[in-house]
């Protein structure tokens, strides 16, 4: 049907533009990134792309200055705790969004907000909140019990991830817990009957019926989370700077002080493609696990799942 | 239909040509002449700015400036990207630290300090450590246009009231600071955790040497005895005297002037500038406060850092010449010597300068501090590096919250220099 | 099945206490922007207050973020135009042809939403830069269409599989071309879900922070993140004005958001985790 140039010219024509984006703009330069990771590039080669090959020096380098290890450790770190709290968060939410009662719709669309603010601002507020002296964070806890008067959150690591982890947490589970939502719903209501004329109590019903039956689910879930987490860099650009000193930094806001501030490019380079690596890594290795896990190739609510969240909430 | 393709093809690529680039990169011979200035957080700077534009360009007919305010938190990175993007600007004001690097990498030209009388580099009409800090390979990058060196700022009517005197050496500091500290609500001394223009002087009120250069190569100092012990003492104020609240971990100069303000704290090391802005904001201080010469430390010396400013032209700007006018525009005297009272800085050509100075004694402190007792730091290519990657005050911290002894973290400290220095 | 009246009102309670995480930040945000200056700094936060004050956002859009919002306007909708514009191409295309590249577009997608940005980042600096690019709104538009274009085409290939293949044939046997038949007939039915790509490309180019921080150094090119970034460097602790700033950011988002989440989350959990 239809002409020689309809079957043969244009879908690739269609196709062109798309190409020409995905090529030049992703491959190329993710192509770029690799070759320059084995480089030493600073100020010439962006004047005249001039560089110097070094091979796996600035691996080497990665590997061992003590502040770029300490940068990957405490990106994993974090960004596993980040998953972790955003998965109880939101399967808690879920949970909560999937029981009948009054202000339920209202509740779901207030739980989309976080997810709608840009991060930026999301960490402006937040930092406000957080600030030592004037901070609704330190007022709201002081009068929890724990005296948290003129607490500085910013002065010291710890302290400054946990308000860093909060932001971005709350800016994540509502994903988590709508998508879970969707799941939870897609459980035929039988499984849950049946289960519950065995005598199963909501705990167990929790453990033995409703998690194994999300777990494809929740797997891929944790995986879009972890890389969302490990990539984080507009919150704590604005909350920390990577500061006190630099021992906030997150891999993505080190790639982008040693290229922009530092002119170390291929570093730089070296360091992003380590970050892509492990996340490659991650990826496949909690893919593997969905498969092989026992219920990993249980019932999978595909059909509910087209069914939007919204519905649900009426 | 190969023409509805033609032209739906053509509608999607319509937005992609022309509409959308404004304006090509600063160097560009149309359009404004592109100013960086640095903005030290006093509104009258942008006041001053806006009248000054108007004069220039009625000046000039036909051109036109633009000028944009970079904050100084993030102006070193700035410069950086934008160098590497091409996308710099065809004036601006450079922090004196940073001159050397950024000339070293070819980004600026040759200043012309030429000025009838005074010999080709100007050099007895400026200030001395301001060229110098200017100076790589023997050429000039940058014009002075202002300086400032930071004194102490304190409560009057506090000491006064605790019979105390103004501390003139180190221990005098830490006996008054107790007594404040312990006979008053107030923190004692600003000793901030962010500002390296506090604790690296100390290093030369002890004798030592932040670096020194021996046979045309620097090396470190901070691994001396002296230095090592004059940041131990600066840490000791926070950690063992507690003379400011603990938040004071990560604050910079302008959290200490904040508490000055707030009337939280009683005494503080600040400039002209500070000074002035805080009386601007809280005129129920005047009267309350007084200036003297840093505590000198057990060498006898009170040095304090000569900060200041250098008027920069970038190489490969396509607006030289008039960019050069406008540099000439802000040197002349007396719009510098507007420029610098308004805002409390002091002009950095000397002549200018006895003009300048406010008839006010309170503010003799900072001449005196500026003219005789300050320093400037190594004017080496690789400063502007230390203070963007907060070399100092990384170190400095890790000593104020005991995770490090001084002499552990000015080892590491050295190090790091003495790479740079030699790599 | 009924609820014991405990667990009634812990549900509640658990209720109100989410309700309150989600929502107190952006509260907060609002109502500091619009207390009096005395109001702000307070130890003990007030919850309310009976002298809003408005005149911040005046100040605020003086100062820069009229412009600032104008240009994330651009941005956004130049990076959404371009952005469905091609996607809604290839993805036809990949829907009706049978083409070698259909396999490879999952991977695609998952390995684009897998970077951090700061791996493309250095060399689209320099193809920027050798363009000319850098300070300009189109070099940003391109760049911003490296990672919405590949979920676009995605969930706009997924979305033309749905409608049936009848519909252009007729319109074939009628005479038209296999193009012609594409935009009379298909892209009209196609509005939900060019709406969904439409707006997933809207917010993300309106958020996104590094590519704007990298590649604009001209103040008055500058979107709403960096402003508001750069607001927050120099204010220094005004925190009523950064509050108006934060707002004139995320209200425009929010509330476009709230209108639409609909089609978004329908759209993205199908296409997100549908295989």
């Amino acid at each position: 049907m239809g002409s020689r140039f309809d079957r043969k010219v244009l879908p690739w024509l269609l196709l062109a533009p798309a190409l020409l984006v995905v090529f030049g703009l992703v491959v190329y330069p993710v192509g770029r990134t690799v070759w320059l990771s084995f480089r030493s590039a600073g100020l010439p080669y962006l004047a005249s792309g001039e560089s110097r090959f070094v091979g796996l020096e600035n691996y080497r380098h990665l590997l061992t200055d003590p502040h770029l290890r300490e940068v990957f450790l405490t990106t994993a770190v974090f960004g596993f705790a980040c998953v972790a709290a955003t998965m109880a968060a939101g399967l808690a939410v879920a949970l909560l969004l999937d029981q009948p009662f009054r202000g339920r719709g209202l509740l779901g669309v207030l739980v989309l907000l976080p997810w709608a603010v840009p991060r930026v601002a999301a960490g402006v507020v937040w930092r406000w909140m957080f600030d030592d002296q004037y901070g609704l964070v330190n007022w709201t806890l002081s009068h929890l019990g724990h005296d948290f008067t003129g607490f500085s959150w910013f002065n010291d690591r710890l302290p400054a991830f946990v308000a860093v982890g909060v932001v971005v947490v709350w800016q994540s589970f509502p994903f988590v817990a709508l998508s879970l939502l969707a799941g939870l719903q897609a459980i035929p209501p039988e499984v849950k009957e049946a289960a519950r004329m065995d005598g199963a109590g909501p705990l167990q019903m929790l453990r033995h019926v409703t998690l194994p039956m999300l777990r494809p689910l929740l797997v891929t879930l944790v995986v879009v989370s972890t890389i969302w987490d490990f990539k984080i860099f507009d919150q704590v650009y604005v909350m920390t700077g990577g500061g006190p000193y630099r021992s906030t930094e997150l891999a993505a806001i080190t790639v982008w002080r040693e290229a922009f501030a530092r002119l170390h490019l291929g570093s730089a380079a070296a360091l992003a493609v380590a970050l892509f690596a492990v996340l490659l890594v991650l990826t496949l290795a909690y893919g593997r696990l969905a498969r092989d896990e026992p219920g990993g190739r249980g019932v999978s609510p595909r059909q509910g799942r087209r069914e939007p969240p919204r519905a649900a909430l009426r | 239909m190969r023409r509805s393709l033609l032209l739906f093809l053509s509608v999607v690529l319509l937005p992609a040509c022309g509409a959308l680039t404004p304006s090509a990169g600063g160097a560009a011979a149309k359009g404004p002449l592109q100013v960086w200035i640095m903005e030290p957080g006093a509104p009258e700077l942008r006041a001053f700015f806006t009248s000054a534009t108007a004069d220039f360009e009625a000046a000039h007919r036909g051109d036109r400036v633009e000028v944009q305010f970079v904050p100084w938190a993030s102006a070193h990175d700035q410069f950086v990207t934008a160098i590497g993007g091409g996308q710099v600007p065809d004036v601006a004001e450079m922090g004196s630290t940073w001159t050397p690097e950024f000339a070293d990498i070819g980004a600026l030209a040759p200043a012309d300090l030429a000025a009838a009388g005074t010999g080709p580099d100007g050099a007895g009409r400026y200030l001395r450590s301001l060229v110098d800090g200017a100076t790589v390979d023997g050429k000039v990058y940058g014009v002075p246009w202002y300086a400032g060196a930071r004194a102490l700022i304190y409560r009057a009517d506090v000491l006064a009231a605790l019979g105390l005197s103004v501390p003139t050496t180190w221990s005098e500091l830490v006996s008054v600071g107790r007594a404040i500290r312990d006979r008053t609500h107030m923190a004692a001394f600003g000793v901030a955790g962010n500002a390296e223009h506090y604790v690296l002087p100390m290093v030369w009120q002890n004798g030592g040497e932040i670096a020194s250069r021996r046979g045309g190569v620097w090396r470190s100092g901070m691994s001396s005895p002296a230095a090592v012990a004059a940041v131990q003492f600066y840490a000791d104020l926070y950690r063992t005297e507690h003379f400011a609240p603990a938040g004071a971990l990560s604050w910079n100069a302008r959290d200490v002037r904040k508490a000055f303000e707030a009337g939280d704290l009683a005494m503080m090391i600040g400039g002209a500038w500070d000074l002035r802005a805080l009386l601007a904001a809280h005129p129920e201080l005047t009267g309350k406060v007084g200036t003297a010469l840093l505590p000198a430390g057990p060498a006898g010396i009170s040095d304090s850092f000569a900060g200041g400013s250098h008027l920069v032209v970038f190489a490969g700007t396509k607006k030289e010449a008039l960019g050069r006018r406008y540099v000439d525009f802000l040197l002349d005297p007396a719009r510098v010597a507007a420029f610098t009272t308004r805002i409390g800085f002091l002009p950095g050509e000397r002549d200018a300068q006895a003009a300048a100075i406010p008839a006010d004694p309170l503010y003799e402190a900072f001449s005196a501090q500026l003219d005789d007792h300050s320093r400037t730091y190594p004017p080496t290519r690789e400063w502007g590096g230390f203070e963007a990657d907060g070399l100092f005050t990384a170190a400095v911290q890790q000593v104020m919250a005991g995770k490090k002894t001084a002499a552990q973290a000015m080892a590491g400290v050295a190090k790091t220099m003495d790479a740079a220095f030699s790599g | 099945m009924k609820r014991r009246p405990a667990a009634t009102v812990a549900l509640y309670a658990a209720a109100v206490v989410v309700g309150l995480f989600a929502v107190a930040p952006f509260a907060w945000m609002l109502l500091t922007s619009i207390k009096p200056e005395g109001e702000i700094l307070r130890k003990t936060p007030s919850l309310w207050t009976a002298h809003p004050d408005f005149g911040r956002y005046r100040e605020v859009m003086h100062a820069g973020f009229g412009r600032a919002l104008r240009n994330s306007l651009i941005v956004a909708t130049g990076t959404t135009v371009a952005g469905v514009a091609v996607a809604a191409l290839a993805g036809y295309a990949l829907a009706r042809f049978d083409l070698p590249l259909r396999r490879y577009l999952l991977l695609m997608v998952m390995g684009v939403q897998m970077f951090p940005l700061v791996v493309l980042i250095i060399p689209l600096f320099v193809v920027m830069k050798a363009l000319g690019l850098l300070d300009s709104w189109l070099g940003l538009i391109l760049a911003y269409l490296s990672f919405t274009t590949p979920l676009a085409v995605w969930l706009l290939r997924s979305f033309f599989e749905t409608i049936p293949k009848d519909l252009e044939e007729a319109a074939m046997s009628d005479g038209a071309t296999r193009f012609g038949a594409m935009v009379r007939v298909i892209f009209p039915l196609a509005g939900p879900g060019l709406a969904a790509t439409a707006i997933f490309s809207f917010i993300a180019a309106w958020n996104e922070f590094l590519f704007a921080l990298t590649f604009l150094k001209k103040e008055n090119l500058r979107t709403l993140p960096v402003a508001l970034s750069a607001f927050v460097g120099r204010s220094q602790a005004d925190w009523g004005l950064i509050m108006a700033a934060s707002v004139l950011f995320t209200i425009p988002v929010v509330v476009f958001f709230l209108a639409v989440h609909r089609r978004l989350t329908t759209g993205m959990v199908a296409g997100s985790v549908t295989g």
